[in-house]
């Protein structure tokens, strides 16, 4: 355990808690730096995919993990990014400018619907995104001379000041480019939810009425927050394009919203850290199933393959399991472990013993 | 007899231990109340014996049965019932609905006992028929109350009756609570900050601080106890400058 | 080193012309840090030079005269040194006061020393002052530090801190304070501490300049002090100990002082300073002890069995003349895992080495500490002999004993088996009290310590009890009660104890038990109480006792056995008159008190 010896304020809301902190966080970057020298072309690929759906879940979290709005149509804005800047590019605008502008006309689009849409709540909110998402699916058709119609569109190789950064020519570039812009994100994000604004999602969440009384635009900062939510999404979903290389409307079905909340919510709802733990679990645990079915072919000789659909049960068993277990999420248990490891050797055994909550007011903890 | 007897209760919010090592007893027909500032434990220990919560290392025994751990619905069948904090009654169901409720527990007819509550609590019976989210504090008070004789308790637990209720409403309710008491036989345990009527109502008291029990007794010795005067009962010793800022520190003796 | 010769510390032979050099040197670095509204504040050495100056020219205004007492009545903050150091300056006398004394000890306090300045701390510390005015006519001015509370005040005789400080800023001849400053010698008087007084009332002990120059010369031979170190002051300051190494150690030594908010949370303030070194008395030593073990009591399977192999690991590496390399890896490991960790908890991570003193220690808890990587050295000392007298060092660590006398003094034991210390820190007399100042000393000039004590083969000191507290039981037997009340106080169930005997058939105790150990015995049987008066009656609690009783009884002789205790069903606190500020049992005050309690078990 660290102990901080404060002499000025600012470390109050300061990014790290301590240098140890900070220089923890330094290590992982470099290591996810290194990464394409230490691991072969298949794992890298497989490392960028789950990049970028910590990008999509860091979006998804903005609107739900943060500011307590559900959406279960946010496929929809992934959609929207990567036609947005496949279109772009395959019209000649260079990969600086389709990206960010991918981002933002995903932001205004989600901004816009968010307006009418945040003044529902709970179970009605959801299905108006769900209703969004339909809608995008109906216009992605509609659109066929922008958005390629049923046969979807290719995402045109990138190349940043004559350097390719082709998806399959240069897969070290490709991935470096990812986590740059992930990086970015995160550290934008996190500086959001430590300004006045990203205190402001907090206190939307968590009582309505106490934040109309603290001054704040209920409505503005919802539509702001789901605004900011489906740029990030954007963002995403242009990354995505370029990784699939060639997709249409099917690549953004409602299974990729759903699989997105789960990233959220088994993640860790309400942590910027809980995007990247789901993303790692939802993409991880098909190739973990696939490597342990292997396995157990190789050395037992039982073939669970030829068993169908035991992959996906076995997918749905899991997160289940992390629902009914793990409330708190991925980040939940690992904030629990780093107390235990804090707190060594003395941690109380039973510590982490759950609670009965009965009233609501308690089901936050 | 005693009814309920909490022996050694340790409960822990996480890291926090709220109880450390309470132990106290309520006998048969007596009012028991627990004082103590906020943040002491009072809810806490009443949470742990209506089974809201689960204690760590102690026992509580009801009636000679062990009731620690079990879920609240078995506690409330043996006859423990919590008239929470804040009232919590039913909103959006109306008031005779929200009385049914209260006897959820039991298999005998209870219109009796419904009567009796519309005897004790006369707005009540005027406004039967309304929803129970339009009554006011004090009325809301009632009905949780009325709600809790439902289910003929054994023992009943109140805790902060008095919580944003005019300081008349109060003394009316804790009239009532008396009358229940005295005429019905009810055995009550009650928490409260409003130190005042709950040493003028109880029998008994005890003075919690941090969790630990630090004084226990009939309610006379505690209404003489310096202590009590000056820190529960707001007597305030003027010195040559006039009042005193800083307290002296608590002996309990 | 003859007691008479000159004695300076890099070259001054005063404590303030030191000081003065100190603050012209380092100038900007922080001297002081204090804990406000939940961040610290840093005060430089500069500040503490210019501060102390400002209070020495206002009390030269206000007409103090050199070899006059000041009286300070405050908790530990960094004006109570601005005024020590301000006031020692123009050559007067601070005298401190406990914070924990009633108005009537404030009266005795301030007739006795005759002094007409008493600075206070606030509106609690003023309203002692205002129940007994008229029995104090001597004070003069009252200052007061804080003033939550008394904005509506005002009285002819008080005024406030920075009124002083504006007094002194305007004072016209701004050079008195340096040449006042000039003109104090090394025989002059430091500082008066008042003992705490377990028996009869308290003396005012003067220590004068030389006699401190002399214990941070001397403490800086036996001990390694940086410019760097940390320190936290918690103790109180009217304590030689805490003024000694919060005040005119730092001055000599550069190091910086923290002050810990309240006694209250001094845990917490030791985990964000993490002191370089710390001095503390054994009950803070048995406190974190308990509480460690308190905790591993109830930690999971895994953590207790990594405290165990840990703790047995640092023990048997701290014990070994010389480990071997899988020793000292074993240690390194165990540090690295558990025990640095641990250390940093309890905001031991940085202690270079801690001293423990004012009372015996248990040898176990020493060593204890020792495996926690954190080296403890036991010390001896009282206010009559300038803070320090004897003290092991991390070298030479003799368990059980006290240590040998500092470089430059002497021990010896006389006939009667009383201790005898010589030596420049030896104190000058007792204000105002002749008779028992001469009392004190032997007719060449040894001071008579009222301890009786053993110096063994290496010359450590050992103390086995007070001479005034020999009990002579009815058969004429002479027993040191001191060393049986040791070992009762060893286990972490008993506080203190007082054993009586005088003019008795035997021996019996009162006990006055540590309630957080109790409770937590009471809890793991699951033996109910309900305040703290039930868990002294609770039967299993006096077998708890009883067992502790007989276990000590063992290790004494028969005329010394313990035939019967009753335990003190009040949790007592430092402002009762039976505990000293230091909380200790005052005896005669028990006897008295308690009379009933006694007389029951004859």
């Amino acid at each position: 355990m660290r102990v901080v010896f404060k002499t000025s304020y600012d470390r109050d809301i300061d990014l790290h808690e301590h240098g140890l902190d900070r220089g923890k966080m330094l290590g992982l970057v470099g290591l996810m730096i290194l990464l394409p020298f230490l691991v072969n072309d298949y794992y890298l690929a497989e490392a960028a995919n789950t990049l970028i759906w910590a990008l999509a879940g860091m979006g998804l979290m903005i609107a739900v993990g943060h500011t307590g709005q559900v959406s279960l149509g946010h496929a929809a804005f992934l959609a929207i990014g990567a036609y947005t800047d496949a279109a772009l590019m395959n019209a000649g605008v260079p990969f600086l400018v389709a990206f960010p502008l991918a981002g933002l006309l995903t932001g205004l689009f989600g901004a816009v619907i968010a307006i009418p849409a945040v003044r529902m709540s709970g179970i009605y909110l959801a299905i108006a995104t769900l209703a969004v998402f339909v809608i995008v699916e109906e216009l992605i058709l509609l659109l066929e001379p922008i958005t390629g119609g049923v046969s979807g569109i290719a995402a045109p190789s990138i190349t940043l000041f004559g350097i390719s950064f082709d998806r399959y020519g240069e897969l070290h570039n490709f991935y470096w480019l990812i986590l740059a812009v992930v990086i970015l994100v995160t550290w934008g994000y996190a500086n959001l939810m430590r300004s006045p604004t990203g205190r402001s999602f907090l206190a939307v969440r968590d009582s309505e009425v106490s934040a109309r009384a603290m001054g704040i635009n209920v409505t503005r900062t919802r539509a702001l927050a789901f605004g900011l939510s489906s740029g990030v999404t954007g963002l995403a979903g242009a990354l995505m394009g370029h990784y699939i290389g060639f997709f249409n409307y099917e690549l953004f079905s409602v299974f990729i919203s759903i699989n997105l909340l789960l990233v959220v919510t088994i993640g860790g709802l309400g942590f910027i850290q809980g995007a990247f733990l789901g993303a790692v679990l939802i993409t991880g645990m098909p190739q973990v199933i696939a490597i342990l079915r292997d396995g157990l072919n190789a050395s037992v000789g039982v073939d669970l393959g030829s068993i169908p659909g035991l992959d996906t049960v076995l997918f749905s068993v899991i997160l289940i399991l992390f629902i009914i277990f793990e409330p708190t999420g991925l980040y939940g248990r690992w904030l629990k472990i780093r107390t235990w490891f804090e707190l060594f050797p003395l941690a109380r055994r039973d510590m982490f013993r759950r609670h009965k909550t009965y009233l609501k007011t308690e089901r936050m903890k | 007899m005693t009814v309920l007897s909490v022996r050694n209760l340790e409960t822990f919010y996480g890291a926090i231990m709220a109880l450390r090592g309470v132990s106290i007893d309520v006998k048969q027909g007596e009012i028991v109340t627990i004082l103590g500032a906020n943040g002491a434990g009072k809810t806490t220990l009443m949470k742990t014996i209506a089974g809201l919560m689960e204690p760590e290392k102690g026992s509580i025994e009801f009636n000679g049965n062990s009731i620690s751990g079990h879920e609240p619905d078995r506690v409330v069948a043996e006859g423990v019932v919590l008239v929470p904090e804040g009232r919590e009654v039913f909103p959006y169901l109306t008031i005779e609905e929200n009385l049914r409720l209260g006897a959820h527990t039991r298999r005998d007819n209870y219109a009796e006992d419904l009567e009796l509550v519309y005897s004790y609590f006369p707005i009540l019976k005027e406004r039967r028929k309304q929803s129970a989210g339009y009554l006011s504090g004090g009325q809301q008070q009632m009905l949780a109350i009325g709600r809790g004789l439902m289910a003929r308790p054994a023992l009943m637990m109140l805790d902060e009756p008095s919580l944003g209720l005019s300081p008349l409403l109060t003394q009316e309710i804790f009239d009532i609570i008396s009358r229940l008491n005295a005429e019905q036989q009810v055995t009550m345990l009650l928490v409260e900050q409003n130190a005042h009527i709950a040493l003028a109502t109880a029998h008994t008291g005890y003075v919690l601080e941090m969790g630990r029990i630090v004084m226990g007794g009939s309610t006379e010795k505690l209404r003489a106890s310096d202590d009590i005067q000056e820190f529960y009962l707001g007597r305030s010793e003027e010195t040559e400058r006039g009042q005193k800022r800083w307290k002296r520190r608590k002996t309990w003796r | 080193m003859n007691t008479d010769d000159v004695i300076s510390f890099d070259g001054h032979s005063t404590i303030v012309s030191l000081w003065v050099a100190r603050c012209a040197e380092y100038g900007e670095r922080t001297c002081h840090r204090e804990k406000k509204l939940g961040i610290w504040h840093a005060y430089s050495w500069r500040e503490y030079y210019e501060t102390s100056k400002k209070i020495g020219l206002a009390l030269l205004e206000l007409g103090v005269k050199p070899c006059e007492p000041v009286l300070i009545l405050a908790e530990d903050r960094r004006e109570w040194l601005y005024t020590d150091l301000g006031a020692a300056s123009i050559g007067g006398i601070p005298a401190g006061v406990y914070t924990t004394d009633s108005a009537k000890q404030l009266a005795y306090l301030a007739n006795d020393s005759g002094a007409r300045v008493l600075f206070v701390e606030d509106d609690e510390q003023l309203d002692k002052w205002l129940e007994s005015a008229d029995q104090m006519p001597g004070i003069e001015h009252v200052i007061v530090y804080e003033r939550e509370g008394l904005a509506t005040f005002s009285h002819p005789k008080v005024r406030f801190y920075d009124e002083l400080l504006a007094l002194g800023e305007n004072a016209p001849d701004q050079d008195r304070f340096e040449q006042a400053l000039q003109k104090v010698r090394p025989d002059d008087p430091r500082m008066m501490i008042y003992t705490s007084g377990t028996t009869g009332a308290p003396k005012g002990a003067i220590l004068t300049h030389r006699n401190m120059v002399y214990q941070v010369l001397a403490g800086l031979e036996r001990f390694n002090f940086k410019e760097t170190d940390e320190q936290l002051c918690f103790l109180p300051l009217c304590h030689v100990l805490e003024r000694l190494v919060s005040v005119d150690a730092p001055i000599a030594n550069g190091s910086t002082v923290n002050f810990a908010e309240s006694p209250e949370t001094v845990f917490e303030n030791m985990q964000e300073v993490s002191p370089h070194t710390f001095v503390g008395v054994p009950r803070i030593w048995e406190k974190i002890y308990s509480r460690v073990t308190i905790m591993r009591s109830d930690a999971g399977p895994i953590g207790v069995r990594a405290y165990d192999w840990a703790f047995n690991t640092g023990m048997r590496y701290s014990q070994a003349e010389n480990p071997s390399v899988g020793l000292r890896l074993a240690n390194q490991l165990a540090q690295w895992t558990v025990l640095g960790n641990l250390r940093r908890m309890l905001g031991l991570a940085n202690a270079r080495r801690v001293a423990t003193g004012g009372a015996p220690s248990s040898p176990d808890l020493i060593r204890w500490y020792g495996a926690l990587g954190v080296p403890m050295v036991e010390a001896f000392g009282m206010t009559e002999t300038g803070g320090i007298a004897t003290a092991n060092t991390v070298d030479d660590n003799h368990i059980t004993t006290a240590g040998k006398p500092l470089p430059g003094s002497e021990l010896k034991i006389d006939d009667n088996g009383e201790l005898l210390i010589k030596g420049p820190g030896i104190f000058a007399s007792y204000w105002n009290k002749p008779e028992k100042t001469a009392e004190t000393f032997t007719s060449d000039g040894w001071l008579k310590t009222g301890d009786i004590g053993k110096i063994d083969e290496h010359g450590c000191l050992t103390i086995t009890g007070r001479i005034k507290d020999v009990i002579i039981t009815a058969g004429g037997k002479n027993i040191t009660p001191t060393e049986i009340e040791s070992s009762l106080k060893f286990s972490p169930y008993i506080s203190d104890a007082v054993v009586i005997g005088d003019q008795r058939k035997y021996l019996t105790c009162l006990i006055m038990i540590d309630q957080e150990n109790v409770e937590k015995f009471a809890q793991d049987r699951a033996i109910p109480f309900s305040d703290f008066a039930s868990l002294t009656r609770a039967q299993e609690v006096l077998e708890l006792i009883r067992e502790v009783v007989t276990t000590v009884n063992k290790d004494f002789a028969q005329v010394e056995q313990i035939k019967d205790f009753r335990l003190i069903d009040l949790l007592l606190t430092a402002e009762d008159e039976e505990l000293t500020p230091t909380m200790k049992l005052k005896r005669s005050f028990v006897n008295e008190r308690h009379k009933a309690l006694i007389d029951d078990m004859y």
